[in-house]
């Protein structure tokens, strides 16, 4: 009954980012919203509330008597809620001129299945990074302006990028719905990564994509892109910088999934061979 | 690039965003003023979509959930350079969406809402909607007292609780909060008494102010796609027994009692109370003596 009513909200294809914190959700955000057709603001955090999914369940339950007069089944209160979701950010895509829009908050990837529940027709980017490095970068903003990521160990980060992985992996078997890129990828070949992503999310390609001058001034503004946009030396930092009881902490546990994504790891090896990993990075996903 | 970015510009703009432009109908009241009545005849009508009561902005969780996402999500869209206002037609969205999808399953064009305590929400339900338009039943006091005294006896035993003090007190409050809007073009007070003893005539009022054509069809009584419970007096014809039935029903105290309380209020939307006369004579009576 649902289907034969529908309404613009109910078809809206948008597209979401997540991914670990400091894995390039940011530069990756600022790259998409330069496309001509893709507004992408900044983090909203809006489902990352805990008390987002106690309303939804609230409303739900309460309403569930009254909308079945109305001939309508639970999800009523999805489409309800995915019309306010996009109401948002529609707004903001008219106001950029956009056709589309594009949300990205890290802890997105942790609510995957949510997201696809409000919108059926979403398309998701997530993006993965080696999680040695992921640990440098956090370890260098706890120095810089997060003293509250000290919490993030070595193990403790490890601990979180597992979890993002696995939170991904059920939806692989939906290509058209679900993509993984790696940052390595997207830094060493910007061109061809992007490219890979704008036929996932059906659109053209489009220069713009990596001309600085395209972006908006809310855009420019971010201190993270700010930096530097393609900084190869963000890759295998963790060899200069991390202890090998470091190393250890957040490779034990993640070797199966870190060689899944072509990061050799180097603790555990006694026979002292394997500790050379240098140029795997780039190739071992583009062959 | 330049001229890219024009083209989607236009098209943006003419685009807009669809809730922000709806005109729903709102129907609100006391109970027992005909609300119900009115929300057939409208659903009848070929362009507009008005189901069962759906009380979903009546639910205090409701405008909680609003305030939960004023309060957290209100700072963090202040990057997109967004306030309160943006996150109102985003809520309205919510609401829309809702009958929206219902008006379309009718295949209709336009959405009514009808809940008695729409009245009391009738400020909330403009900020969301400002476009909404808003349709107040009234109905004599002594009569609804009447009415709710019956449904007491018959199937809603809960509602003896409702003396005529209080009914008369809850009658009050509804037509003030109606009263601020009288001057609105958007707002249209309709009495019971007049949709009872002239249908027509009331009705194509209401659809002037609705902006819609006439159609015979709303006088109807044979449609089957309509809900009302049972026992409702919405579900036959329109029958006019239930005027000024207080005079017949109702205990002497409690007419001195809600005229007492709603006196002023009942005069100013057309009831004249009984008591007037008494008053008056009082009046001229202590006049006299003054004078004697």
């Amino acid at each position: 009954m649902m289907q034969e009513a529908p309404l613009p909200s109910d078809t809206r294809s948008p597209i979401f980012i997540g991914g670990q914190r400091r894995s390039g959700t940011s530069l990756f955000r600022v790259l998409l919203n330069r496309h001509p057709h893709i507004a992408c603001g900044p983090e909203s955090k809006f489902i990352q509330h805990p008390d987002l999914m106690r309303w939804h369940n609230q409303l739900t339950d309460e309403w569930s008597e009254r909308t079945e007069r109305y001939g309508f089944g639970p999800e009523a209160v999805d489409r309800a809620l995915a019309a306010l979701v996009d109401n948002l950010f529609t707004r903001y895509q008219l106001r950029q001129g956009k056709q589309r829009w594009a949300e990205k908050t890290p802890t997105n990837i942790l609510r995957i299945d949510y997201i696809f529940r409000l919108f059926p027709r979403a398309q998701f980017v997530h993006i993965i990074r080696d999680p040695r490095d992921v640990f440098c970068s956090i370890r260098d903003r706890t120095k810089r302006d997060r003293p509250e990521w000290a919490k993030f160990t070595a193990s403790r980060s490890a601990k979180d990028w597992r979890k993002a992985i696995r939170a991904g992996q059920p939806w692989r078997d939906s290509p058209d719905r679900y993509m993984e890129i790696r940052y390595e990828d997207l830094v060493c070949e910007p061109e061809a990564t992007l490219r890979r992503v704008l036929d996932f999310v059906h659109e053209p390609w489009d220069d713009a994509v990596l001309d600085p001058g395209a972006d908006n001034e809310e855009a420019r503004g971010d201190p993270q892109v700010r930096s530097g946009t393609f900084l190869r030396s963000s890759i295998g930092r963790w060899k200069h910088e991390l202890s090998p009881e470091e190393v250890g902490d957040i490779e034990r546990g993640s070797l199966k999934l870190m060689t899944e994504f072509g990061y050799e790891a180097v603790s555990g090896r006694n026979d002292g061979a394997g500790a050379t990993t240098s140029g795997s990075y780039a190739t071992a996903r583009s062959s | 690039m330049i001229e890219k970015a024009s083209e989607y510009m236009r098209k943006a703009s003419s685009a807009g965003l669809a809730s922000d432009t709806r005109s729903p109908i709102f129907i609100g009241g006391h109970h027992r003023s005909g609300t119900t009545l009115m929300r057939v005849m409208l659903h009848r009508h070929p362009h507009i979509a008005c189901g069962p009561e759906s009380q979903l902005l009546d639910r205090t969780s409701f405008l909680e959930f609003h305030r939960y996402l004023e309060e957290t999500w209100v700072p963090q869209f202040e990057q997109y350079g967004f306030g309160a206002d943006e996150m109102d037609r985003a809520v309205a969205a919510f609401v829309d969406n809702v009958f929206t999808r219902y008006q379309l399953q009718r295949g209709k064009r336009r959405w009514a809402e009808k809940t008695p305590k729409n009245i009391l929400r009738i400020d909330y339900l403009f900020r969301l909607f400002p476009q909404a338009q808003f349709i107040h039943m009234v109905r004599d006091p002594r009569d609804v007292h009447c009415s709710v005294r019956r449904k007491a006896s018959t199937e809603t035993p809960r509602w003896s609780k409702f003396t005529a003090d209080e009914t008369a007190r809850s009658w009050v409050k509804r037509i003030r909060r109606g009263l601020a809007w009288r001057d609105d073009p958007r707002y249209l007070e309709v009495r019971y008494e007049d949709l009872v003893y002239d249908p027509e005539a009331t009705m194509r009022t209401v659809l002037m102010f609705l902006r819609e054509p006439w159609d015979d069809c709303i006088l109807g009584s044979n449609d089957t796609a309509v809900i009302v419970p049972a026992q409702s007096n919405a579900n036959r014809q329109v029958f006019t027994t239930s005027v000024e039935r207080w005079q017949r029903d109702l205990p002497v105290e409690d007419v001195e009692q809600i005229e007492t309380i709603a006196g002023p209020m009942m005069r100013c939307v057309g009831y004249e109370p009984s008591r007037v006369q008494e008053d008056s004579t009082m009046g001229v009576a202590s006049t006299a003596s003054r004078e004697g």
